[in-house]
């Protein structure tokens, strides 16, 4: 197990607070764990104790504890992981599926960035589309703004039709 | 010998003036002499005349005179009452007609100078009514082409807004038309392929963000 090493998100964790809830689970855990090692120093760590999201990052990142340090890696990587995040806020004209979003996060980390995380909010203005917010710009993606860059052309077919 | 001559006609026009004067101054003589008899003569006349008419002219024959004047004015009075009458009646007559005349003249005078008035005002009437119409007309035309101006505005405004807002007018309608049908999951494949086109810039902003 390596330190100082971002994880691997699985598709199903696509908000920033998912990591974070993870993060305070995996430090609730390791507390947990450093309790019973003073109890019984021979104990070892129980898996079905973690919850399903991050039992999908041990998996994805093959994570394997046997001990506490490995633990603390764990957390420390995860923690790495939170700091490296990449937020993209993503507006739509109607409520996101999570089916739908697990598509568009899997394209986003696959393409774009694996440490990429959602922000999600409705606008219905947009109608057919999307408009995302990045750290530094804004990329409208909306029918109405594709609409608008072909405006001259619309016009021209109009204006070749009334002719 | 001529002058033989001259001398006795010179002599004969001597005695011829001498004769002439004699011949004249008895004849004054002579008229004298009768006037002076003819005045005696004249006075016993003019005497004798007053005497007889005194004798004559007595009363009962003045009075027959009288009478008779009399008649005779009443003959002349009817006589030029009658050609009065006549002279009335013609003067009447031509009276009647030259007032007819006069007044005909008059009321002709007065009929033209009305029909020349109405005429006038007739034709200030119509020139009236022709400036009004021109006006009219006039303000007609200019209200046609301020109306055609307004409406060209209008036509060109709302063509602006429409092509200014034609982007949002299509989108609105996409909406309205097929917006319930179209979720999130069909619309994944063209943000995908948006996402794809702006790619390099998203990764470009997520690598130098702060």
């Amino acid at each position: 197990m390596e330190p100082n090493t971002s994880y691997k998100l699985s598709s199903s964790i696509y908000r920033k607070s998912q990591i974070g809830e993870l993060l305070r689970e995996i430090k609730e855990v390791k507390l947990n764990f450093e309790q019973s090692l003073i109890r019984d120093s021979q104990v070892r760590f129980d898996e079905h104790l973690l919850s399903s999201e991050l039992k999908s990052i041990f998996e994805k990142n093959n994570i394997k504890i046997t001990n506490l340090n490995e633990l603390k890696i764990v957390e420390a990587n995860l923690s790495l992981t939170f700091k490296n995040l990449k937020s993209i806020h993503f507006s739509f004209s109607q409520p996101a599926s999570n089916d739908f979003l697990v598509k568009l996060i899997r394209y986003l980390r696959k393409e774009i960035n694996p440490l990429i995380v959602l922000s999600v909010g409705l606008d219905p203005s947009i109608g057919i589309g999307t408009r995302l917010r990045t750290t530094n710009k804004y990329f409208d993606l909306s029918l109405a703004t594709r609409l608008q860059a072909k405006r001259a052309a619309l016009l021209n077919r109009i204006k070749e039709s009334e002719s | 010998m001529t002058i033989w001559w001259l001398a006795v006609i010179a002599f004969g026009v001597i005695c011829l003036g001498t004769g002439f004067i004699y011949l004249a101054l008895k004849l004054n003589k002579i008229e004298k002499n009768r006037s002076d008899s003819g005045n005696k003569l004249l006075n016993a006349l003019d005497q004798s005349p007053e005497k007889d008419v005194e004798h004559i002219f007595n009363n009962e024959f003045r009075e027959e005179l009288r009478n008779r004047g009399r008649l005779h004015f009443d003959k002349v009075i009817g006589d030029n009452a009658m050609f009065l009458q006549q002279d009335l009646r013609l003067t009447t007559s031509e009276l009647n007609q030259f007032m007819k005349d006069e007044i005909s003249k008059t009321l002709k005078s007065e009929f033209s100078k009305y029909e020349q008035s109405i005429s006038d005002a007739k034709q200030l009437a119509v020139e009236s009514i022709q400036k009004t119409l021109a006006a009219i007309e006039e303000q007609r035309k200019t209200f046609t082409n301020q109306i055609n101006d307004e409406v060209n505005k209008d036509k060109e405004r709302m063509i602006a807004r429409f092509e200014e807002r034609m982007t949002d007018i299509l989108n609105h309608y996409l909406l309205e038309a097929v917006g319930d049908q179209v979720d999130l999951e069909s619309q994944l494949e063209y943000i995908i392929n948006d996402l794809e086109a702006n790619k390099q810039g998203i990764i470009e902003d997520l690598k130098n963000g702060a």
